[in-house]
């Protein structure tokens, strides 16, 4: 290497010097610097070859590209776009959204009625809880259109209707109570309410029959019902002595509590249930504990009684829309298994049709939300945009390819 | 298939085929006739540092134009002063581009003779004086050309970038992308390699001259 750099003068003054003393005391050593120097110099004498060719670039080809900024631009967006793309749409499919199927219960919009004491289907998975037990259609299999319709809408998730009420029944016979908790076994009659209207909501006073009345004893009643039952002796007893034939009328059936009882806010669909013997119940009522009025729609059970409005005497019958808290605020959505033989004075309305985007549509087992909000336009309009983008890149970088062929390069 | 010819873009006569640094800058102003310019006065040396690298005159073109292509879309990044080394080394790694292409795709085409490895020499076009001594430079030549091409790859390029082409070792490291130090070392193993191949082809016909000597 000292020889290599000896040639080419790169070798500092002493290095040099040293060297230099070196080659003319050996030989061996000045043999190989000689072979070396000829090396070098002949590949310094070796001529350029000549160019088989001119490669002169053609003015068409060597042109500054000016599409080079606006491609590059195209890439950049389209690289940005659809990075925005999936963001976006990961995000909107973290949060549930995407068109997709929600477990969560959509707000029902229920019309109940003010005087009504009636029952509401919670949410689709109360219905499906109720078709599971055969006795369901046992009870509703006398021959109730309205039952029919609802176990039908119950059997048949896709074609059942968006939301169910009852049937209006007078606010003087059956004036509905206060949203109780749903869980009445664990609450088993713990908390009547004396003051309140003792009326038994479940046998609405109106034309609808409900499963219960339909039933001709307990025995109709599905274990849920049986849990109903259980845990409500006074409604058992009451519906006992019903018989079929005997067209049973609400009023005379599951007679209201005292006359002068303070008529009950009408805040949710509850099921009512038959105050103490103090309420005045026909047959055994007078001796069945109160039960507790469920209230499906309640999220926690506790009472609202500021947000309560008052019952009136007024026989008017008036439509509130009943806000139903989502199935997890619930206590997960499942179904409240003795709310189940209630279902019979349920009442479907005709369905309403999506109407769009925008609306929340509750079907049985699930609640399908189409939301046309921000993320969806925002998942369309970056999609669109990276495609179009990369179409456009695309395109460029094909016609400079062809181009570049055709010029020779 | 054919080419479509090329139509290089016809010289301005105003320009000054010296002044490098004027051509530079007019090329870099988007006039492809001074860079032209530039590409007739270092075209050979140019080709001359691929074929001698790549031992192929098809890939030597293919790296040579692109290695001007790639120049004259770079002028933006040219600062030096010195247009020759700058360029070539450009040259130099579009011709390792090309042979490392040519490894990806190997492929036999009609310069297959060319090709051949063991093909002692590259036939480079000799304008001679004489026959003679055209032949005996050829040979000369042709010995150390074929030594040229038994070196290993970067060997052999450091050997043509700073003793054929007469860069500096700071430019052939610039150029290379490697330490000087490395250029050094590198050089000084393939002069040595050079070296040893040229006595091992010179000592046969020193012995035959010898032996016609005693006849």
């Amino acid at each position: 290497m000292f020889l290599s750099a000896y040639l080419d003068g790169d070798l500092d003054t002493p290095e040099r010097l040293a060297l230099e003393r070196r080659l003319v005391d050996d030989p061996s050593l000045h043999d190989a610097f000689e072979g070396l120097r000829d090396v070098v110099s002949e590949l310094q004498q070796l001529d350029d070859l000549r160019a088989p060719r001119a490669f002169a670039l053609p003015a068409a080809t060597a042109r500054p590209r000016v599409l080079w900024p606006l491609e590059l631009g195209l890439r950049v967006g389209a690289v940005a776009a659809a990075a925005a793309f999936v963001v976006v749409l990961g995000l909107d499919v973290q949060r549930g959204g995407a068109g997709g199927v929600r477990g969560q219960a959509a707000p029902l919009r229920l019309q109940a009625e003010s005087a009504s004491s009636s029952f509401i289907a919670p949410d689709a998975s109360a219905a499906g809880a109720v078709a599971a037990s055969g006795a369901f259609r046992d009870a509703t299999a006398g021959g109730d259109a309205d039952a029919s319709a609802a176990e039908d809408a119950v059997t048949e998730p896709d074609m059942v209707p968006t939301s169910f009420v009852t049937q209006p029944v007078t606010p003087a016979t059956a004036p509905s109570l206060p949203a109780q908790p749903p869980d009445r076994e664990e609450t088993p009659a713990a908390t009547p309410v004396p003051s309140r209207t003792p009326a038994l909501a479940v046998t609405s006073a109106s034309t609808t029959t409900s499963a219960l009345q339909a039933t001709p004893s307990a025995r109709a009643l599905t274990p849920a019902a049986t849990a109903v039952a259980s845990s409500t002796p006074a409604l058992a007893q009451a519906a006992a002595p019903t018989t079929p034939a005997a067209a049973p009328t609400p009023a005379a059936t599951m007679t209201p509590g005292p006359a002068g009882a303070p008529a009950a806010p009408s805040t949710a669909t509850t099921v009512s249930t038959p105050q103490p013997a103090a309420a005045g119940g026909q047959g055994a009522a007078g001796s069945a504990p109160a039960l507790p009025a469920v209230t499906p729609a309640s999220p926690t059970g506790d009472e609202q009684p500021a947000t309560e409005p008052p019952i009136q005497d007024d026989p008017v019958t008036e439509t509130a829309p009943v806000p139903v808290a989502p199935a997890e605020e619930r206590g997960g959505g499942g179904f409240d298994s003795d709310l189940a033989p209630d279902l019979g004075s349920i009442k479907p309305v005709p369905a309403q049709q999506p109407g769009g985007w925008g609306q929340s549509v509750t079907r049985v087992g699930v609640t399908r939300t189409d939301r046309f909000d921000g993320f969806r336009a925002a998942e369309f309009g970056l999609g669109g945009l990276a495609l179009g983008l990369g179409s456009m890149t695309g395109w460029l970088w094909f016609a400079r390819r062809r181009g570049a062929a055709a010029s020779g390069f | 298939m054919t080419e479509p010819p090329i139509t290089p873009a016809t010289p301005r006569d105003d320009v000054l085929p010296d002044d490098t640094a004027a051509l530079v800058r007019r090329a870099r102003a988007g006039e492809v006739a001074a860079f032209n310019v530039l590409v007739m006065q270092h075209q050979d040396a140019a080709y001359s540092l691929a074929l001698r690298f790549l031992g192929s005159q098809q890939a030597a073109e293919d790296a040579t134009q692109e290695a001007f292509l790639r120049a004259y879309r770079g002028l933006g990044r040219f600062e030096g002063e010195r247009f020759r080394p700058w360029l070539l080394s450009i040259v130099a790694n579009a011709a390792r581009d090309e042979l490392r292409r040519q490894r990806r795709r190997p492929q036999r085409s009609l310069d297959a003779a060319r090709d051949d490895p063991d093909r002692t020499t590259i036939d480079p076009p000799d304008p001679g004086p004489s026959p003679e001594a055209t032949a005996l430079r050829g040979e000369l030549r042709g010995h150390l050309e074929a030594a040229l091409r038994t070196l290993p790859e970067d060997w052999r390029m450091v050997v043509l970038l700073s003793d054929v082409h007469g860069l500096a070792y700071d430019e052939v490291a610039a150029a290379l992308g490697i330490p000087v130090g490395t250029v050094k070392s590198r050089l000084s193993r393939a002069r040595g390699r050079l070296r040893d191949l040229l006595r091992a082809t010179r000592e046969p016909a020193g012995a035959q001259d010898r032996l016609e000597d005693r006849r």
